[in-house]
């Protein structure tokens, strides 16, 4: 697949051209072995778009300022759910094994190899020899023990996922054993997530609080400073284990809520990327030179129901709901031709997918499945939470209700302090919001377990939506190593999702990034990863 | 004779001062406690449950008698402590610190502009009663008052930002060049909020004086017209301009939150305003205690140096 | 009657005429949307193009008028009445009524008008109810301030004496004598403070915390085409234009007025 789509224009930009002049002036090995570089960085463009991204010669320095759209919230890993902190936290802490530029493999990070005993129980680590972190010290099977182990509080956001981890003990400064409580196929996955990152042991003598407000790791970066809801500075790690890498500086996250000024310090040179830009501009930001990046993602939107209020414990309301909607414009029209209305729970960018199909847009079909269901007029009022100043939730609440009228269901919409969702949302007090999931490991087992799992620790998204043939074919895909197997359990969970409705799917949205003609080497990989020790600022 | 500005004078300026902080004070304490029922009611939300109310409740001190509860809240306030904020989980002072001279560096820039365009616009109307300019210039504050800051702040940065590209559109840069850069577009949207108001007080106090017996005084001692308007005019105009400005200080102030808004400075009003969203009471508390005391220490300030300028002496020389 | 005051009837006649007329004038209701035509230019269907959910910006405008306009006038009633009462009592039997109220208005003052504004509709809650609660509680004291001037001037005046001295009861002189002579500058200033009303709940709106969406207000459309402003400008900036030629409307009759009794 064409991963890695940092495109330029194919009118041949000035970029372009003032790269492929910096090509011509450096020996042919140099080039190619550049390239291989590059094309490792993930940054060939599946079409003709190599110009601005693999010419030219690595550059060092320079300070890469990227504009995101909301500030990073939390480090702690057991607490933080936000993609900011998530991804900001990737740079400064790395994982024994890393997420793959599909989106669907994984490559050996910290650790080098690992091997599997014959009960399935046993997963022996070795580990990379020679990492530090950015205090400059060593990294070994005791910092690794420890990191795992905090991660398995109990009372951790992620603890689904580290679930079935039984001990984590050490067996020798560069091996690590892992057990699990039972045959476990998604735990390589698992141990990618950014919870499960490598810390010092011990948190390098602070405490949890201390350590998390300014965390240290092994990765490419270091925090330098941080001025919470504002910015926050990335310096380079001297430390780091790739030779040569980082090329950068350092790199300053600016929080800048408003897409438009988001673009106008792109163009005013405050700005190298841009994250989340209006889709609505993309098409005048690529012909005035600048790079688009539009990388496929795992992200899929999705207006959840809560079964606390009545109506939605009938599936046929659900159904009919999702049903009224019309997916295919709501998608186009909130994400200016950007957006592609779903045709499963699943996301295409995932392990697993199967199209089984989703009858959205069919409002004679709505109204028949209301018409069994035992709200057959429908004739309720539900509450929709938004939050302030958010232009999908805005959007699609507006929309929800327009399309929910045909159906004599009434939609109130409630705009909260965008702080207030997820508290409200927590606690079960909405009737509807609209939310969406981007994939943190390869794994679907993180999706299905958050989403679809009514057992799995989140309520179903905090939906309260309990489906036991899904919790039981979750818990038979999470046991079983066979692919083909594995295939045709999570095709039936699709299939039994879609009829359930347990949310109403929306549709798949690209990660959507502007850079200016000087980033080489940026890319961003479907669970939202961007790999900064590749990147470097040219001329 | 140092005008007005006697001892007497300012104790009572003083005295009144501290009333009003008093006031101030007893009007941010009880911001908590304007909705009918339980304050802590009010800050977790309608929905917050009986179990999280009552712990927010202990956890305040909300249970004991108000008049204790304001006795700690300026308790704390004199010690310097203006709470913690739950977004930021840092002393509220401190962000305060860092914003404030955000926010009056961008007033201060206001102010240049602001009198850059009033004084020539308030000279051109005065000294042309009647004719097609002053008409002009009197529209001026019709047409003014009615603009939305945070419009005048859109339309400067589509023309400026968005489409000249001259000027940063946004954010407060990182060096001291950049910051006077990015005060600019804000500068600008303060100075066309206070223009009008300048501008109808300043021509008013001109023809004031204009027609006054020291101009033709002065103008029969045969100085310059010009010299007339600037030297003698002008100066006697500027302290009452300054004080309709100070009066009005509290408007223009206020205006500065949704400036600050538009522009993405960081500022105070920036600060309320997210305190706002992520309903953290401390912030809220304490950025409406510190506009307040800004506007009664700005008044206090104009009052002092109007009463030590009384125009009396001034015209008299 | 001046030809300010002429100009700022029948400009404001003018724009009143057009939102009430909503309906006539738009062949769009305000709240359709068309998904498959957002952020569109203009076009004959649609005089000012669409906005992000492909609604009809004219008829939108139109329907938003009607709440600004409508909140608006409304919002200056209770500060209107409150703080005119208040300033007659002031000025009329000084002393401690002057001295208490005064002070009051001082801490009032104190706080930036949108600041304390924006605090107290913190306080109570996003909506038009807490617009109202805020406004009043902020706006009363300029009448307050207004009126008692007056009323400290017209105590020395013969028609008052008189009463006064023909024995007849405060109330009476306050309500049939002075209240007729002083309010005609509170009524100029409400004018202008009816612009200043209309700004605070356009201003609220464009912060998330006035009229909530999807009913059609100016602020709350500004805010909404704030993100559109360098490909779309006009959903953030038309609302803007409507905004300022009702002010003006509004400035040129108070102007009038004023210029018309002399003052």
């Amino acid at each position: 697949m064409a991963w890695g789509t940092l495109t330029v224009p194919p009118s041949g930009t000035q970029t372009a051209r003032v790269a492929e002049k910096s090509i011509s002036r450096i020996p042919g090995a140099v080039v190619a072995a550049l390239l291989v570089t590059a094309l490792a960085a993930g940054c060939g463009g599946a079409s003709g778009g190599e110009g601005a991204t693999a010419g030219g010669a690595p550059v060092r320095g320079g300070n890469l300022v990227i504009d995101i759209a909301t500030p990073q919230q939390d480090f702690d890993v057991n607490t933080t759910s936000d993609n900011e902190s998530i991804w900001t936290y990737d740079q400064v802490a790395q994982t024994l094994y890393s997420n793959g530029p599909d989106g669907r493999s994984l490559l050996p990070e910290l650790a080098t190899g690992y091997t599997l005993s014959a009960s399935r129980l046993r997963w022996t680590f070795q580990l990379r020899h020679g990492v530090r972190f950015s205090t400059g010290a060593p990294m070994t099977s005791r910092d690794v023990v420890f990191s795992i182990r905090q991660a398995l509080d109990p009372a951790s956001t992620w603890k689904f996922i580290d679930a079935p981890i039984r001990s984590v003990a050490a067996a020798g400064p560069y091996t690590v054993v892992i057990t699990t409580k039972s045959p476990w196929a998604p735990l390589l996955a698992d141990l990618a997530l950014f919870a499960n990152a490598i810390v010092p042991a011990g948190f390098g003598g602070k405490t949890r609080v201390q350590f998390f407000a300014r965390p240290v790791g092994t990765g490419p970066f270091e925090i330098a400073s941080w001025t919470r809801g504002q910015s926050l500075k990335l310096v380079r790690n001297p430390y780091y284990w790739q030779p040569g890498k980082p090329y950068l500086s350092s790199v300053t996250y600016n929080a800048v809520s408003d897409a438009s000024t988001r673009v106008v310090q792109l163009e005013g040179g405050q700005a190298q990327i841009i994250e989340s830009a209006p889709f609505a501009q993309l098409d005048s930001l690529r012909s005035s030179g600048y790079q688009l990046g539009l990388f496929p993602s795992t992200r899929v939107d999705y207006v959840t129901m809560n079964e606390l209020f009545k109506p939605f414990r009938d599936p046929r309301v659900r159904l009919a709901i999702s049903e009224a909607l019309d997916t295919r414009a709501i998608m186009q029209a909130v994400f200016f031709g950007h957006g592609q209305a779903a045709n499963s729970p699943f996301m295409p960018t995932v392990s697993y997918y199967s199209p089984v199909g989703l009858h959205t847009g069919n409002l004679a079909r709505a109204r028949t499945e209301l018409a069994g269901s035992s709200y057959p007029r429908g004739g309720f009022t539900v509450d929709f939470i938004t939050g302030s100043g958010d232009p999908v939730q805005t959007a699609v609440a507006q929309i929800v209700q327009s399309e929910l009228a045909p159906l004599n269901i009434a939609v109130k919409i409630r705009q909260l302090d965008p702080s207030q969702v997820t508290a409200q949302e927590q606690s079960f007090r909405f009737g509807m919001r609209e939310t969406y999931w981007t994939m943190d490991i390869i794994d679907p087992d993180e999706y299905v377990s958050f989403v679809l799992d009514g057992t799995g620790g989140a309520y179903a998204n905090w939906t309260h939506f309990d489906d036991h043939a899904i919790d039981s074919l979750t818990g038979q895909a999470e046991t079983t190593f066979s692919a083909a197997t594995r295939q045709s359990l999570y095709t039936q969970i699709q299939r039994l999702a879609a009829a359930d409705a347990p949310v109403a799917w929306l549709g798949y949205s690209p990660y959507d990034y502007v850079a200016s003609g000087a980033v080489r080497g940026f890319d961003v990989y479907p669970e939202g990863n961007a790999h900064l020790e590749d990147v470097w600022l040219g001329g | 004779m140092a005008g007005r500005l006697t001892a007497r004078y300012v104790a009572g300026r003083l005295a009144q001062l501290a009333f009003v902080v008093l006031g101030v004070t007893v009007a941010t304490f009880g911001l908590l406690h304007l909705v009918p029922g339980n304050p802590a009611r009010t800050l977790l939300g309608v929905h917050a449950t009986a179990g999280e109310v009552a712990y927010l409740s202990r956890e305040w001190g909300l249970t004991r008698p108000l008049p204790v509860q304001y006795a700690g809240y300026v308790g704390r306030l004199l010690h310097g402590n203006l709470g913690t904020s739950v977004y930021y989980q840092a002393p509220v002072a401190g962000l305060i610190g860092h914003a404030l001279p955000v926010t009056l560096a961008m007033l201060a820039v206001g102010a240049v502009f602001g009198t850059a365009f009033s004084v020539p616009l308030a000279l051109l109307a005065a000294t042309r009663p009647g004719r097609p300019a002053d008409h002009l210039v009197r529209a001026v504050p019709m047409a003014g008052l009615g603009m939305p800051p945070f419009w005048i702040g859109f339309i400067l940065l589509l023309v400026f930002a968005l489409t000249l590209r001259v000027l940063p559109a946004g954010g407060y840069g990182s060096t001291p060049a950049a910051h006077l850069e990015s005060l600019i577009l804000p500068g600008l949207t303060v100075a066309a909020v206070t223009t009008p108001v300048l501008v109808r007080s300043l021509r008013l106090a001109l023809l004031e004086v204009l027609g006054g017996d020291f101009v033709t005084a002065a103008t029969a001692r045969g100085l310059t017209r010009a010299r007339v308007l600037l030297r003698h005019a002008l100066r006697n105009t500027m302290v009452p301009a300054v004080s309709v400005l100070a009066v009005n200080l509290g408007y223009l102030l206020g205006g500065t939150v949704v400036i600050e808004n538009v522009f993405g400075l960081p500022g105070i009003g920036r600060l309320l305003l997210t305190g706002i969203l992520n309903r953290d009471f401390d912030i809220v508390q304490s950025v409406t205690l510190v506009y307040a005391l800004l506007v009664v220490l700005i008044n206090l300030g104009a009052d002092l140096a109007y009463a030590a300028l009384d125009p009396r002496v001034v015209l008299g020389r | 009657m001046t030809r300010t005051l002429a100009a700022g009837l029948a400009l404001l006649a003018v724009i009143a005429g057009m939102v009430a007329c909503a309906p006539l004038l738009a062949a769009h209701n305000p709240g359709q949307q068309d998904l498959l035509h957002v952020l569109a230019g203009p076009s004959a269907a649609h005089p000012l193009g669409t906005d992000d959910l492909g609604r009809d910006i004219w008829a939108r405008l139109l329907y938003a008028g009607r709440a600004d306009l409508a909140i608006g006038f409304a919002a200056v009633a209770a500060p209107f009445v409150i703080g005119s009462a208040l300033g007659l009592l002031a000025g009329y039997f000084g002393g401690w009524p002057d001295a208490a109220i005064m002070r009051v208005l001082d801490i009032v003052v104190a706080f930036p008008f949108y600041v304390l504004v924006i605090a107290v509709v913190f306080a109570l809650g996003a909506g038009v109810g807490s617009i109202f609660i805020a406004i009043t509680a902020v706006g009363w004291v300029s009448y307050t301030r207004i009126v008692r001037g007056e009323v400290l001037v017209a105590k020395r005046l013969g028609y008052v004496q008189a009463a006064r001295a023909a024995g007849l009861p405060a109330w009476r002189i306050l309500l049939r004598h002075l209240a007729p002579n002083v309010l005609s500058q509170a009524v100029v200033y409400a004018m202008s403070d009816i612009v200043l009303t209309i700004l605070a709940v356009v201003t609220l709106g464009y912060l998330g915390l006035g009229v909530q969406p999807p009913a059609p207000e100016w602020g709350a459309m500004m805010q909404a085409g704030e993100p559109y402003l360098s490909i779309h400008p006009a959903l953030a900036t038309a609302p803007g234009v409507a905004v300022v030629v009702t002010g003006l409307a509004l400035s040129m009759i108070g102007d009038g007025l004023a210029a018309g009794l002399g003052i």
